[in-house]
């Protein structure tokens, strides 16, 4: 190749390359990248594994409202922040458990748990979850035998609709207590079917990023507008983006960076409306109109506890971001981590239902974000700990005097604070 | 536009581009002076904002043509002016409240404007050579985009001599595949590094504040809050400087280095010599030679001479560091920085004294005095940094996070760390570079090059994509 700028200023060295440097040096560049995605990729996959689905014994519970599992079912899931896999066993009535909801020992304070994944404890062994260990933190600190049955369900099968539909199974199970375990997405998830929209959205993430490209590049070749080649090049950028998002090497840097408080916290902030609307002091019209849909249901559920004289309890349980910002004590002005919070406990309170705080509980503790899984959210064996924890103490706190006295006709609704 | 964005970095590859488009330097002028108009423009979209700015510019300019006319007697004048609008404009706490102005103006930049207006006015009143320099080449100096935002502080000659040549810089293939290396270097300090550094430290600060953290997490926090500053700051700072160097030699204009490898310092004095080296340089030439020299003058006594060096190392590191902030945690800073060099000094002073020149120049060249002394050197500039980065409540906040014994623990531990790991790095680092061919070292060949650029590339992607957050902006922006 020519050397156009040689003269007698330049030194040839920093003019040419030889000839083999032209192939070599792109190959190696290439052999670079190559070596160190497919590494990363190999290391992240041996690292984080999948198996197993629960929809073996809830099969499609995503789109099934009020749905139970198989009874008698047995399935295994491992999620891939998750240390060991779990075996989960549902009992005849179809809910997570080895026995089955028999008659209510008299001397025995019995608790009905409902929720959603959070609720039921997910991704942990069956005998570190929170329900686990629950029971055993409230007889400890009431002395008094207290049993706890878990009606949760995991995603959409677990939300406030789900556990609407199923309420009875919890009342026929003549509880004392019905504790109700939520999250912010139990708030702003809205029920619908599939639309057609869903369909291709699923199609395309289904496909292969290649297909995507070929796809897009079809479009481009047919109109060739400027409009249209910005409209690819976002195209591109989003199918490459959401190709690398899916790829076990993103999850893997994101496990290990998302242990970062401070880097968890800008990337929650930086979140779409869905993900963080909630932690605005003042919620978007999506989140209010959200919190509009929960009044409705908690008001159906609360009521029909009550008309059974079924005192109702509810507990917020906020995620690895807001947890955070409580225990860091400040955080930017347009955020409140409490407000959701205290719009349940506005909601809850008005119905008549005792609501649990164990917000302020988390000012008192150093990096609680090292109690969730830093990919998936769930509270890990730790979060477990202390969900368990946390409940038992401001459960007691409430609910002590009625504890001590099991009969349920003179169990009273009392607010808590 | 962040400075060590993707769009600045495109930005410049498009201004280095442009401008290679004719050798001629009245061509690469104009690109240079439009993309750094440009470059004002995308950084503030109301041009009112420019004005004060602009004012200051002018004053500037005004006083080296009043100086370059002839009246060579206002140039003190000149100098004290610019001076006194530059502490005006940066809103220095000495000056009353009321005096400020109180709209939103524009200063991204003015610090090393300001520096750059000094040196020609010094210059111009100097007088050992009479040039004029247009309006022109004034605005191109002044308001150049690669080192507006936060130098490297050049000098005016070395400007002229590379933006007007007749024939300018080289730029061959091999030089291209240098600079687009180091721009793929600097924005991995930027935007990986100094980011992750940066996450480490804001957790650390967290820890060692939390009311409930237990004591053992508390040290341990203390110990990383300390350690991971200084590399931070190197990071974000000097891969910025990698960036800007980068595009600027790709235009045809060879800026000088900022960095010179500064934890490998055996001395505090060193360290300023290898650290934001054009900044005390600069200081050198323009405070501390002509301190010295006027104090020689005036001070008679033999005995006080050696110690005439220590008072003017002083005044000049104290300069530096009070130049890096308004506020009285910048006093401090540089009362540090001054004493620190100080301090080194006379320690020098009183080894050459009792060991004699050579026995000093013998201890100077002990693997393991070196050693402590990179370890001190580095610990005591981590020290000084709380008072560059944290104000006075979070000062007082983190250092009594811990009892003062568990504090001196802490230091303690991080000076031998230091000397340990920095001693270990240079160790592997000159077997490394002892690697060699005929051609030189094989880790600084084209081909390990290539390796490392498209490792660190690589990863500055995929940290930028999945993370979608920009990363901390350059610090040395603020000043």
């Amino acid at each position: 190749m020519p050397c156009p700028e040689a003269n007698e200023r330049m030194n040839a060295r920093d003019t040419c390359l030889p000839w083999r440097d032209w192939i070599l040096l792109p190959i190696i560049s290439l052999a670079t990248i190559s070596v160190l995605a497919g590494t990363t990729e190999l290391i992240a996959r041996g690292m984080f594994t999948e198996s197993g689905n629960i929809q073996k014994c809830l099969p499609n519970y995503i789109h099934t409202p009020g749905i139970r599992g198989i009874p008698h079912c047995v399935c295994w899931e491992k999620d891939r922040e998750s240390l060991q896999g779990k075996e989960t066993h549902f009992n005849r009535n179809g809910y997570v458990g080895d026995r089955d909801f028999g008659p209510k020992s008299p001397e025995v304070y019995r608790i009905v748990l409902v929720g959603s994944s959070v609720a039921m404890s997910l991704d942990v062994q069956n005998d570190r979850t929170h329900t686990a260990q629950l029971a055993t933190e409230l007889s400890g600190q009431t002395g008094h035998p207290v049993e706890l049955f878990n009606q949760a369900l995991p995603g959409p099968a677990g939300f406030p609709e789900s556990a609407a539909l199923r309420l009875d199974d919890a009342l026929a199970a003549k509880p004392n207590l019905i504790l109700w375990v939520i999250t912010r997405s139990d708030i702003n998830y809205v029920p619908d079917l599939p639309t057609a929209s869903d369909a291709l959205g699923n199609q395309r993430r289904s496909e292969s990023t290649w297909h995507r490209v070929k796809g897009d590049l079809a479009v481009f070749s047919i109109t060739k507008a400027e409009s249209e080649f910005h409209h690819l090049a976002l195209s591109l950028m989003s199918s490459v983006k959401s190709s690398f998002d899916e790829s076990i090497a993103a999850f893997l840097l994101k496990h290990f960076l998302f242990e970062s408080q401070s880097l968890y916290l800008k990337q929650t902030l930086r979140g779409s409306d869905d993900t963080v609307g909630y932690l605005k002091a003042q919620p978007s019209l999506k989140w209010q109109n959200a919190l509009q849909g929960f009044d409705g249901k908690a008001d159906e559920i609360i009521s029909r506890a009550n008309h059974a004289g079924v005192p109702l309890a509810l507990v917020y349980v906020p995620n690895a971001g807001p947890a955070a910002m409580i225990s860091n004590g400040h955080w930017p002005v347009e955020y409140d981590p409490y407000a959701l919070g205290e719009s349940i406990r506005t909601i809850v309170k008005r119905h008549g239902a005792i609501y649990v705080d164990i917000l302020p509980a988390f000012s008192a503790l150093p990096n609680p974000e090292r109690n969730y899984l830093p990919v998936n959210g769930h509270p890990n064996v730790k979060g477990q700990v202390l969900m368990a924890n946390l409940i038992a103490r401001e459960l007691t706190a409430v609910m002590y005097p009625k504890i001590q006295n099991t009969d349920p006709k003179q169990n009273q609704v009392k607010e808590t604070k | 536009m962040d400075s060590a964005s993707i769009q600045f970095v495109l930005f410049g590859l498009a201004a280095a581009l442009v401008s290679n488009f004719s050798r001629s330097r009245v061509w690469r002028s104009i690109v240079l002076l439009v993309a750094s108009i440009v470059f004002l423009g995308l950084l503030a979209h109301n041009p009112i904002v420019f004005l004060p700015m602009a004012g200051f510019l002018l004053l500037g300019y005004g006083g080296l043509f009043l100086i370059e006319s002839g009246w060579s007697k206002f140039s003190v004048w000149g100098i004290l002016a610019v001076i006194v609008v530059y502490a005006w404009l940066k809103k220095y706490t000495f000056l009353p409240e009321g005096a400020f102005l109180h709209h939103p103006y524009f200063t991204l930049g003015l610090s090393y404007i300001f520096f750059r207006v000094l040196h020609l006015l010094i210059e111009a009143g100097d007088g050992n050579e009479k040039r004029h320099i247009g309006i022109g080449a004034y605005l191109l100096y002044t308001l150049n985009f690669t080192t507006l935002v936060s130098g490297p502080i050049q000098r005016y000659d070395e400007f002229a001599r590379d933006q007007f040549a007749a024939e300018p810089l080289p730029l061959g293939i091999r030089i291209i595949g240098l600079q687009l290396e180091r721009i793929i270097r600097g924005f991995f300090k930027v935007n990986v590094l100094a980011m992750l550094l940066h996450a480490v430290q804001e957790d650390a600060l967290v820890q060692v504040t939390h009311p409930y953290s237990p004591t053992s997490l508390r040290i341990y926090a203390a110990f990383k809050l300390a350690v991971v500053y200084p590399f931070f700051l190197y990071a974000n700072f000097s891969g910025y400087i990698d960036i800007v160097i980068a595009i600027a030699r790709l235009m045809r204009v060879k800026l000088p280095e900022n960095f010179d490898r500064p934890f490998s310092a055996s001395s505090f004095l060193d360290f300023w010599n290898r650290w934001h080296i054009t900044l005390s340089t600069w200081l050198k030439i323009y405070v501390y030679n002509p301190l010295l020299i006027t104090l020689m003058r005036r001070v008679t006594s033999i005995a006080l001479e050696p110690l005439l060096g220590v008072i003017c190392f002083f005044v000049t590191f104290f300069l530096i560091g009070i130049w890096h902030g308004r506020t009285s945690e910048f006093v401090i800073f540089g009362v540090l920085q001054g004493g620190g060099v100080a301090i080194n000094k006379l320690w020098q002073m009183g080894l050459t004294r009792s060991l004699g020149r050579k026995g000093y120049k013998a201890l100077a060249k002990n693997p393991l005095y070196i050693a402590f002394g990179r370890g001190l050197t580095f610990s005591w500039f981590a020290f000084t940094l709380f008072w560059f980065w944290a104000g006075w409540k979070q000062i007082g906040g983190v250092f009594h996070s811990i009892g003062v014994v568990q504090w001196l623990a802490v230091w303690i531990t991080i000076w031998i760390c230091a000397t340990a790991v920095l001693s270990a790095w240079e160790w592997l680092r000159a077997v490394l570079l002892s690697i060699a061919t005929s051609e030189g070292p094989i880790l600084t060949s084209r081909y390990a090059r290539v390796v490392y650029a498209s490792a660190l590339g690589l990863a500055a992607l995929v940290m930028t994509v999945l993370l979608n957050q920009p990363a901390p902006d350059i610090v040395y922006k603020a000043f």
